[in-house]
């Protein structure tokens, strides 16, 4: 580690959860601008998603992630572009980012990383599901919600039905093995 | 008045001596051993460090969740960073 050239670095920034997709494009490009001007590479920009945060920040309970990595060489004295990008987000980011992260990372090390599920990941759940899931009709009285139930009903009467039949042939089958072993 | 004699062995050490006689077993660290899962910790990887939070959000003490010294102190670092992101909770905070 001591022989790399370069300073690995990762930015996890949370921003406010309506940030428009321009917003985030001017801060990428705010930001890797900076970056570029210190011959430093950026090597990746994620959008995590919206997540529902643990604790509300700025009167906001919902925020949205970005995860950015970007080499800077030594030469360039890396410390004083982490604090210029730092003082953009004081400056001209501040409605927009807020909290951020810096992270020094190891530049032989693997870039993968575990990240927690956002709320973009999740499927939508509605009434709807949640009473087909949990097979409960009472609520949902739609003609074409109950023909559905009919149908599932009629299927799973007759696979009752067959079931029922297997453990009947399965229990003879013993009971003949038995008396066999027993002859 | 009859003086009351002093006791000659520490309290504390009798009671500490008590403790250690009651047989427990140790609880095996899942990080050592694993060096895999132990490259995971990581503030980001919060379904993993959540495992070591209360349901009120403090940090479990590692007499409870059996890590070894070395790896409780780099979770510990870790959920403090990420309750700074606001990706876990403070104490008192869950929700």
């Amino acid at each position: 580690m001591a022989d790399a050239k370069v300073n690995r670095y990762e930015l996890l920034l949370l921003t406010i959860p309506e940030i428009t997709q321009d917003e985030a494009e001017k801060l990428h490009g705010q930001i890797s601008k900076i970056i570029a001007q210190a011959e430093g590479t950026v090597l990746s920009w994620d959008r995590w998603g919206k997540y529902l945060l643990a604790y509300p920040v700025n009167d906001y309970e919902y925020g949205v992630y970005f995860l950015m990595r970007f080499d800077i060489p030594k030469s360039n004295s890396p410390a004083k572009v982490v604090y210029e990008i730092r003082h953009t987000f004081r400056v001209r980011f501040t409605n927009v980012v807020m909290r951020h992260v810096f992270e020094a990372l190891d530049p032989d090390g693997s870039l993968d990383y575990q990240r927690p599920e956002s709320l973009e990941d999740k499927p939508q759940r509605d009434v709807n599901t949640f009473l087909k899931e949990n097979k409960m009709t009472g609520l949902v009285d739609s003609p074409k919600h109950a023909a559905k139930e009919a149908e599932s009903q009629e299927a799973s009467e007759e696979t009752a039905s067959e079931e029922a039949a297997e453990t009947d042939a399965r229990e003879d089958q013993e009971s003949t093995q038995a008396e066999q072993e027993n002859e | 008045m009859v003086k009351k004699p002093k006791l000659k062995v520490n309290p504390q050490l009798l009671r500490k001596k008590a403790r250690r006689s009651v047989f427990r077993k140790k609880k095996p660290c899942r990080f050592t051993n694993n060096p895999q899962l132990a490259a995971q910790i990581n503030y980001k990887n919060t379904n993993l460090l959540k495992n070591f939070l209360t349901e009120r959000g403090k940090i479990l003490p590692s007499r409870i969740s059996g890590n070894s010294a070395f790896y409780q102190r780099q979770i510990a670092r870790e959920i403090k960073k990420a309750r700074a992101m606001a990706l876990l909770p403070f104490e008192g905070q869950a929700r």
